[in-house]
């Protein structure tokens, strides 16, 4: 089992429960957009076939290409989105960990103890670093700004990327982990898009 | 960048207090809860303003780069901390504080259906204010009259007329 396989296997079981019918006709359109797309690799094998007349080797060749068939759909079905509704006692039952930080420490710990003053001089700490920092970037006038263009546009752009820059990474590698069969059963120009999204993701 | 504003904007919104957790940890109270959080979303917000405040003095391309980088470290002091807690460098009844955090969950907000919308109103707003921000500041170099110049003390380059400003 692939690893993209298995983080769709363990998305399915922490989704709490698919609406039945609205699930049923998202799989259907998935596996109807598929069907297009193997559609058209059997007309261009059917054509092939005309051409070659293979015999025994075809077929073998076709049941392997029949098992890839399954292989995709199956990946395409794990990474398709799906919809779900969360029933009340579902939300109910939903639970998050306490993340692991000094926040967390000193919640749990007694104010007169060790671990608390220890957690408290971490805070403390970037509260004090940031604190001279601050003054720092006002010495010469709060907006300092010279006339440069690419300079504004270069800030403009990264106002947003302290929020959203992990997930094309995040993309990236799982890409990489795609089944080979993708690669070889896509048409050229699906996998012109693909490598294309790839590539802007890296960038 | 900003895991603490965002997991305290986000603890605030979806995450509530369970008197259970006293169970686990008895000094685990509501308020102690509260002072956790609110000192979380203190720490996000400084380090967000210092980041913008650093971004838009810079006056050099990589520099931008380089500052961001730099912040980057000293936003991630206290996971550098509470690893050295963790992995016992502070003795072995810290570390046990440690394990308790990893076994305690809270359960999700289920009432305060406008605590829902803090999660997202906070977000796009922030964003927002950051860019009404950029605005003001590119607009008060470009705008139509150099008057425009909002804050203290404006930037004066070599391509205008010092007269202007007199």
């Amino acid at each position: 089992m692939t690893l993209v396989e298995e983080e769709g296997r363990l998305a399915l079981d922490f989704s709490l429960k698919l609406e039945q019918g609205k699930s049923l006709d998202l799989e259907k359109g998935i596996h109807d957009d598929n069907d297009d797309i193997f559609d058209v690799m059997d007309n261009s094998n059917n054509y092939k076939e005309e051409e070659d007349d293979g015999g025994g080797e075809f077929e073998s060749s076709r049941i392997n290409k029949s098992t890839m068939k399954s292989t995709i759909r199956q990946s395409f079905f794990y990474l398709s989105p799906k919809s779900c509704v969360v029933t009340q006692n579902q939300q109910e039952k939903e639970t998050f960990p306490l993340k692991n930080s000094v926040y967390s420490l000193i919640i749990i710990t007694p104010i007169f103890s060790l671990a608390f003053l220890v957690s408290m001089y971490w805070i403390l700490l970037k509260y004090l670093l940031f604190a001279m920092l601050l003054p720092n970037t006002n010495e010469e006038g709060t907006f300092k700004v010279p006339h440069n263009r690419p300079l504004l546009i270069a800030k403009f752009l990264l106002i947003p990327v302290s929020f959203t820059y992990r997930t094309p990474i995040l993309y990236c590698i799982v890409s990489f982990l795609f089944p080979s069969s993708v690669f070889t059963l896509l048409s050229k120009k699906a996998l012109i898009h693909m490598y294309l999204s790839i590539i802007l993701n890296i960038g | 960048m900003q895991t603490d504003l965002i997991h305290a904007v986000s603890a605030i919104g979806r995450i509530k207090y369970d008197p259970a957790m006293s169970r686990i940890a008895k000094n685990a109270t509501h308020f102690k809860y509260n002072l956790s959080l609110a000192l979380q979303l203190i720490d996000g917000i400084l380090s967000l303003a210092v980041n913008v405040a650093v971004m838009m003095r810079t006056d050099e391309l990589l520099s931008i780069f380089l500052n961001f980088a730099s912040l980057h470290f000293l936003q991630e002091i206290d996971i550098c901390g509470y690893e050295l807690i963790e992995k016992g460098f502070f003795g072995r009844t810290m570390e046990i504080w440690c394990e308790i955090v990893r076994q305690i969950e809270l359960p999700r907000r289920q009432s305060d259906k406008w605590l829902h919308k803090i999660t997202t109103s906070l977000f796009f707003g922030t964003a927002l204010v950051l860019l009404i921000t950029y605005g003001v500041i590119v607009y008060s170099i470009y705008g139509p009259s150099k008057s425009a110049c909002v804050f203290h003390t404006c930037y004066v380059d070599d391509y205008v007329d010092d007269a202007v400003w007199d």
